[in-house]
Parts: structure tokens; C-alpha cells; sequence
């Protein structure tokens, strides 16, 4: 009864632990762009939140974790809209035309 | 305040997973997205559990509002094949997210007082504390403590979203 009323370290570890391993079994299985760049954010989010929880609960109690979670959070933005970037291009340009861009 | 705590904390995790997995099984591409933003909402949720609330603003502002943003705009410019024809439903994924964002309204007020510097503020635009009026709470508020501003955008988020809802049930009722 403790182990469920008492919330520690390992319970946020193993929500982080089930939201990697969901996003992985994203990433690995579906073929959509958008479903991908979800399964990726959702493998960073769970990053994030062991670094948060480390940072509250471990035994060196620091900001070190949260301040690594924000540059985890700007990296990961800056790298999805790259990818929405790509995808938008790779849409509206034909496939001619980005090969003649390529070959110049 | 501790058994509330646990509470959240089972709900967001039931919460993140359920939609996880619903977002990476949907057929529809929007409805995906409002799923994604959900998960991410509950993970700033934790955050606020783990006394982290700007990780939590960034959480919430960047993963659940803008990148789903980016996200469904970037639907539009695909081609048509590869877009589903299911229709969006927006009824299905809209009350988790403002289940989701009502608790960590709730969660902030309970933890932090800003009802009570909510009532101040109120009491101050009534004219009983005119030494300070409520301009000068609200913004010394924000000044040093940027949880109230997290409170008054879920609050306008909220509002959105129990919009967006009314306007599709009338919608549906029109048809």
C-alpha cells in the first residue's frame, strides 16, 4: 500500500520508462512523418521528465536536470520544425525540380 | 495536499499512455495531434508535481500548443493519398485535454494560493485595498512568480476549448 500512496523516484522512472518504449514502438512501426515526429517528441518528453525527477528526487538536489530539460525542450523544437521544414519542401517542390537544385 | 498529489499523478499517467497509444494507433491525422498535445499537457503536469513549473510552462507552450500547431499545418501540404479520409471528430479528443488542463489548473490553485491572490485581485478592482490596486498585485505577481501566468493562459486554453466543442455540437445538430 505504500508503494502506491507514497510516490517516489521509481514511479516517475517507470512512466518515463513506458512513454520511451511506446514512443520507440512508434518510431520502429509507423511509416507516417507526423506519427514519427510524435513518437520522437514523445522519447524526448520522456528524457525530460527523467531528468526532472533525478534533479527533485535524487540525492544531489540541484537545478542541473530542469536546466537540462529546457535546452532538451529548444533542441527538440528547433529539430521538429527542421523536419516539418523538409516535409513542407519536399511537398510543394517536385521531385524534378529538387533534383536539378541538387545537381547544380 | 499529499493524497491529492498521488491522485494527479495516477491520473496523469493513465492520462499520458492511453493517449499515446491512441495517438500513434488514430487514423486520422488531426485527431493524432490533439491526442499528442494531450500527452504532452499531462507530462507538464508532472512537471508540476516535480515543483518544476517553468519546465512545465515550456512544456505545455512549446510541446502541446506549438509543435501540434506546426504539425497541423504541415497536414495540409500533403498529397491527398496520404491523407485519411476519416473524418475529424473533434468531440473524441477535446475532453481529455481539458480534463487534462483543468487538473493542472486545479493542481496550481491548490498548491500555490493563486485563488487567493486571484480574490485579491478581485477585491483590489472593488476598491477595499486602495493601497495597492489590483494592477500593481497582478503585476508583482507576474514579476515574481510566473505560475499566474500559467493560470490565466489555462484558463484562456480552457476557454478555447470548451468553444471549439460548442461549436461542433451545433454544428452536428445543424446537420
Amino acid at each position: 500500500m505504500d508503494l502506491l500512496t507514497n510516490i517516489g523516484l521509481y514511479h516517475y522512472l517507470v512512466i518515463a520508462i513506458l512513454l520511451f518504449c511506446i514512443g520507440l514502438y512508434g518510431l520502429l512501426t509507423t511509416k507516417n512523418i507526423i506519427k514519427t515526429i510524435f513518437a520522437l517528441g514523445l522519447m524526448l518528453s520522456a528524457i525530460g521528465l527523467n531528468f526532472v525527477s533525478f534533479a527533485s528526487f535524487g540525492d544531489f538536489k540541484s537545478v542541473s536536470g530542469q536546466s537540462f530539460q529546457i535546452f532538451l525542450v529548444i533542441i527538440s523544437c528547433v529539430q521538429i520544425i527542421l523536419a516539418i521544414s523538409f516535409v513542407v519542401a519536399a511537398k510543394t517542390l517536385k521531385h524534378k525540380k529538387i533534383k536539378t537544385v541538387f545537381k547544380k | 495536499m499529499d493524497i491529492l498529489s498521488v491522485i494527479f499523478f495516477y491520473i496523469f499517467s493513465f492520462l499520458s499512455i492511453v493517449g499515446s497509444i491512441i495517438a500513434l494507433n488514430s487514423k486520422s491525422f488531426l485527431n493524432a495531434i490533439m491526442w499528442a498535445s494531450c500527452v504532452f499537457v499531462t507530462v507538464g503536469g508532472f512537471y508540476i508535481l516535480l515543483n518544476a513549473t517553468f519546465n512545465a510552462t515550456l512544456q505545455i507552450g512549446v510541446w502541446g500548443i506549438l509543435i501540434p500547431i506546426f504539425l497541423a499545418i504541415s497536414t495540409s501540404y500533403l498529397d491527398k493519398p496520404e491523407q485519411n479520409k476519416t473524418k475529424f471528430n473533434i468531440k473524441f479528443a477535446t475532453p481529455a485535454i481539458s480534463i487534462a488542463f483543468l487538473l493542472i489548473f486545479i493542481l496550481l490553485g491548490i498548491t500555490s494560493n493563486y485563488f487567493e491572490r486571484l480574490f485579491e485581485v478581485i477585491t483590489g478592482d472593488l476598491g477595499l485595498n486602495l493601497e495597492y490596486s489590483s494592477l500593481a498585485i497582478l503585476s508583482e505577481n507576474l514579476t515574481l512568480n510566473y505560475g499566474f501566468l500559467i493560470v490565466l493562459f489555462l484558463i484562456v486554453v480552457f476557454l478555447l476549448i470548451v468553444g471549439l466543442n460548442l461549436i461542433s455540437v451545433f454544428k452536428d445538430r445543424e446537420e
